[in-house]
Parts: C-alpha cells; structure tokens; sequence
C-alpha cells in the first residue's frame, strides 16, 4: 500500500524540482547589491550597511522587487521598517542606507532631488553630495 | 464577576479616546503632498509530503497549500499612515491587516485596527517570502505540524491578527542601543463556553462575527532591547498576554515569551521560548470529561501548561541560504477524555533546509524536517516549494 504512494510523492517532489532547477539556469538574479556601476564610494558603503541591515527580517529580494517610483518613496519605506521592533536601523543608518537605495534606483539625479526636497523626516538633514566623502 | 471585568473595559476605552486625540492632533500636520502609496505581495506554494504514510491526511494538512498576500500601504506623512493586507491561504480570503498608524514621533505610536500584535521576533518574519523555512517553528505553528489536532497547534499560532489598539515606539541611544516597546488591548483568543482549550477556527471564521466572543479585550506586551555593533548585533525580549477567552469571560489564560536573537554580518542564530497557562473547563463532572483523574489532594487541576522553543541559525551563501532549525513542544496539565496525549507529552523536532535565488525574487525552499514524539511514533516529512515577494 504504501509503497507506491510514497514513490509516487517522491516523484512528484522530483519532478518539481528538476522543473524548478531548470527555471534555475540565466538569468542569475543579483544575490547582493553590489557593484553599484560607477558609485561613489560613500554610496558603496551604503549599499554594504543596507545588505546587512535590511536583511534581518527579509532577504534582499523585498527590496529587488519594490516598486517605488521616486526617490522619496525610498525614504518612507526605509522609515517604516527602521520602526519595527528591533530593526537595528538608527535615523542616521536609515539616510546612509536611502543614499545606496535611491542612488540604484534614480542615480545622482535621484540624489540631488532627495537633497532638494528633502521628505519630512529622516532625511531632512542629508549633507549634499559634494560633502560626501 | 463584574468588578473584574468593569476596569479592564474602562481602561481600554479611555485608552482609545486618549489616543484619538493623540492622533487627531499629530495627524493635522500632514498635508496631502506627503502622500505615497507602496503596493507588495508574496506568494508561497509548498508541497508537504509524510513519505512513510499512505494517507497522512488524518494527523497532518499535507500536499500542496499556496499563501498569497497582497500588501498596500498607505503613507499620509510623517504622522500618518495606513496598511491594508489581504491574505489567502487554508482559511480562504483573510484580512491580515487593516490598520492605520497614528504616530506622534518614533518613541510613540497608535495602531488601530486589525494587526498582529507585537509578542515575540517570528511573527515579523511570519510572511513566507520573509521565512525561509516553508513552514513555521513548532510554539509559532498554525496549522503544518503533524498531530496537529491532537496537540491543538502551537504555543501561539502565527500570524496572531487581532483587532483592536497597540501603542508603540522605538528609540535608539547613541545610535547603538535601541528599545522597543508595544501595549495593547485586543479581543483575543475565543472558545465556547465550558471549553478546554482555544478554538482557533472561531478567530478565523464569519459564522462567529470578527468580535470579540466575550465583550473583553485581552491585554499584552512587548519589550526588546538590542545592541548593534556593525555588524554584530545582539536582541533580548520578552512578550506577555493575558485574559480571558472562553464566551463567558471566565476562563483566564497568560502567554509569555523570551527571545535571544544574535546577528554576525548576514548570519543569524535566533532562540524564542513561549508559554501559556490555560484554564480548562472543569464541568459538572470532571471526571467524565478528563482522562486523567485528580490529584493527590483530590481536586482537579483546571491549569495545562503549553510551552514551546525554536532555536534557528541561517546562513547565506552566494544564492543559497541554509536553516538548520531545532524545535519543540511540551504540554503538562489534563486532557480530553479522547486524548491521545499524556499529562506530560513532548515533540522535538529537527530541519534541515535551505533556499535558493532561482530568478528575481522566485526561491526554490526545501527542507526535511524528523519528528520526535514522545506519544506518536517518529516520523519525517519533506517540504519543497517556492516563495518570492513581488
Ligand atoms: C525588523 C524587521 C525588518 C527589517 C530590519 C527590514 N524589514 Fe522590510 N519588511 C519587514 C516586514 C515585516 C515586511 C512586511 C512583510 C509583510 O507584509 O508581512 C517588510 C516589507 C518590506 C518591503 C515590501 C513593502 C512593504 O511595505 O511590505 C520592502 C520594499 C522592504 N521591506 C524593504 C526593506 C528595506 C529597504 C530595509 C532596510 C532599510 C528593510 N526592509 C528592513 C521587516 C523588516
């Protein structure tokens, strides 16, 4: 009896994943954030810090998949989870990581328009560009 | 009866007007510009099989379940937002949130609504496309445990949505240090009345109204710490719940809940431990209704004690992230005539598993969990699955 239901449910595990292996092949999905193309380095570290916090609760590919359509909508998601419990983002980790985040997404112009109209909170005290180190 | 009750419903209502006033006034200073809208879901499909059993059908909810949730959140500016989350999954079409967050600044806030109120680490990560096992820690399970029935789930099945208001906040000491803090009053765990345990299907069904079933919110905590030192960090909390849940508002319950979670760059050993202390039902006859009879002193104990760990360590590699898992169960205290379960019944449970990056967000999640029963023979089971936020 139970024989071949049990090698009837290993098939089927099987053959799943044999499907699924094949999904698999190219393209290779990014595992991490890094290399941002021509990133200036401060965003470089931005983007090391935002892989090991933002992945405390989640894996990266929350963040791969966000639809955000502007540079501030960067800020408030980062706000939002720098809230939860035990998030171990500080307001200060929370603008390092907007300038990895929003820079991927929108380049320096994202940045300069984060700069400009500064979102009310969290990074309303982002230094400009050219003080970066 | 009623000097117990009257005080715990006036608190929660002068809690909620005060917090009504709180938000209304913070709330004035956002302006529609500040408005954002973030839309996100994540779908699970896993296929449970219990290779040893023809059907398992009997002791487990095997095969194949899919959990979708579909997320939108609304952002009104600095003090205002709202997040709404529908959910399918074995219940059908569920609401798991629909709260709005009325914030004074980061160290206080309100959220009002349908939420999972904060008690431990796991039911942040409850979503399956933030997990990567395909099914949840033993003392956190709802629903894919083997002997599922008998031992009544877990400790505190995950996602715990409630309705109801939380106030919380978090705050950070020179950037390393932060704590975090909930209070809430929600309508709790329901059961009929003269019941013996929770009966889960009642929170999750529209025949009993989405109510609180005795007019009596159960009232709980939440407190963490946590040291970060980039990028070793370190968390310590604990977690408490108490009430009552049967119609009658008669039988009283307390779940408490510790944890220890220690992160090294992206690896992660996590621990949590919770326990409830639930009344039963005694009846007119207590000694057709239990198994076992009393004790030494002749009486009947009311109390069970149910308690549950998970100790997890995850470690990323390339595409793939690894999970080695070991959990448990244990409940002491009477049980239903047609129990199978002893006064003292433990299950240890080990897994071994991982997940792997096949495209975009798409993860492929196998693991292989042995069950060790103290009142069943041992078993294995085999989840392979996919998960993937969108
Ligand atoms: C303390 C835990 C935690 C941390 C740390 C965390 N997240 Fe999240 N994140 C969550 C949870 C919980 C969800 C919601 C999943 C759900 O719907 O249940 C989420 C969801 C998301 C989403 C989907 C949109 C949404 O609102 O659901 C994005 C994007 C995201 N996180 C990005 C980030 C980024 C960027 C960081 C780092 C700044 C981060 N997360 C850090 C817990 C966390």
């Amino acid at each position: 009896m139970t024989t071949p239901r049990r090698a009837r449910g290993s098939r089927l595990a099987l053959a799943t994943l044999g499907h699924l292996a094949a999904c698999a092949l190219p393209p290779a999905p990014p595992t991490t954030l890094q290399p941002v193309e021509r990133a200036p380095a401060d965003v470089r570290r931005a983007c090391a810090m935002t892989e090991r916090k933002c992945t405390r609760c989640h894996t990266l590919d929350r963040i791969q998949v966000a639809q955000i359509s502007q540079p501030r909508q960067w800020a408030t998601t980062i706000d939002q989870m720098r809230r939860m419990p035990a998030s171990g983002i500080s307001a200060a980790d929370g603008r390092t990581i907007a300038r990895c985040l929003v820079f991927r997404g929108f380049g320096l112009p994202g940045l300069r328009e984060l700069e400009r109209a500064p979102p009310p909170e969290g990074l309303d005290d982002l230094p400009p560009l050219a003080a970066q180190p | 009866m009623t000097s117990r009750r009257s005080p715990r419903s006036r608190s929660a209502s002068l809690v909620i007007a005060a917090s009504l006033l709180a938000l209304g006034a913070a709330a004035h200073a956002d302006t529609s510009a500040d408005r954002q809208r973030n839309f996100a879901g994540s779908v699970q499909l896993d296929y449970m099989s219990v290779p040893s059993q023809a059907r398992a059908r009997d002791e487990a909810l095997d095969g194949a379940t899919v959990e979708l949730s579909l997320k939108l959140a609304m952002d009104f500016g600095e003090h205002t937002s709202s997040n709404v989350k529908v959910c399918v999954a074995c219940h059908g079409l569920e609401v798991g949130m629909a709260f709005f967050d009325l914030r004074v600044n980061d160290e206080l806030n309100f959220r009002v609504g349908r939420f999972t109120p904060a008690f431990g680490e796991f039911p942040l990560r409850h979503d399956p496309a933030n997990h990567r096992t395909s099914d949840k820690p033993l003392p956190y399970d709802m629903g894919r445990m083997l002997h599922l029935q008998d031992w009544n789930l877990g400790v505190l099945p995950a996602p715990w949505v409630d309705n109801g208001l939380e106030i919380n906040g978090t705050h950070f000491f020179d950037e390393i240090v932060q704590v975090d803090y909930a209070a809430y009053a929600v309508g709790g765990p329901r059961a009929p009345s003269d019941s013996l345990d929770f009966d889960f299907k009642q929170s999750r069904s529209a025949e009993n109204y989405y109510i609180d079933n005795n007019s009596h919110p159960v009232l709980g905590g939440h407190l963490a710490w946590s040291i970060n030192a980039d990028p070793v960090s370190f968390q310590l909390g604990a977690s408490g719940m108490t009430g009552t849940y049967d119609n009658d508002n008669k039988l009283r319950f307390s779940v408490l809940g510790a944890q220890a979670i220690l992160h090294i760059d992206k690896a992660v050993v996590r621990a949590e431990y919770l326990v409830r202390r639930t009344e039963m039902a005694l009846g007119d006859d207590p000694a057709a209704r239990f198994r076992y009879g009393p004790g030494a002193d002749g009486k009947f104990d009311p109390y069970f004690l149910k308690e549950g760990f998970y100790t997890e360590a995850e470690v990323p590699i390339g595409k793939f992230d690894l999970v080695a898992r070991w959990d448990g169960l244990r409940r002491r205290g009477n049980v239903a005539k047609m129990s199978e379960l002893r006064s003292d019944t433990g299950l240890l449970r080990y897994t071994l598993g991982g997940t792997f990056l096949l495209r975009e967000s798409l993860r492929l999640k196998v693991s292989g969990e042995f069950y060790d029963f103290s009142d069943f023979g041992d078993d294995k089971v085999i989840h392979v699955g996919i998960a993937g936020p969108f």
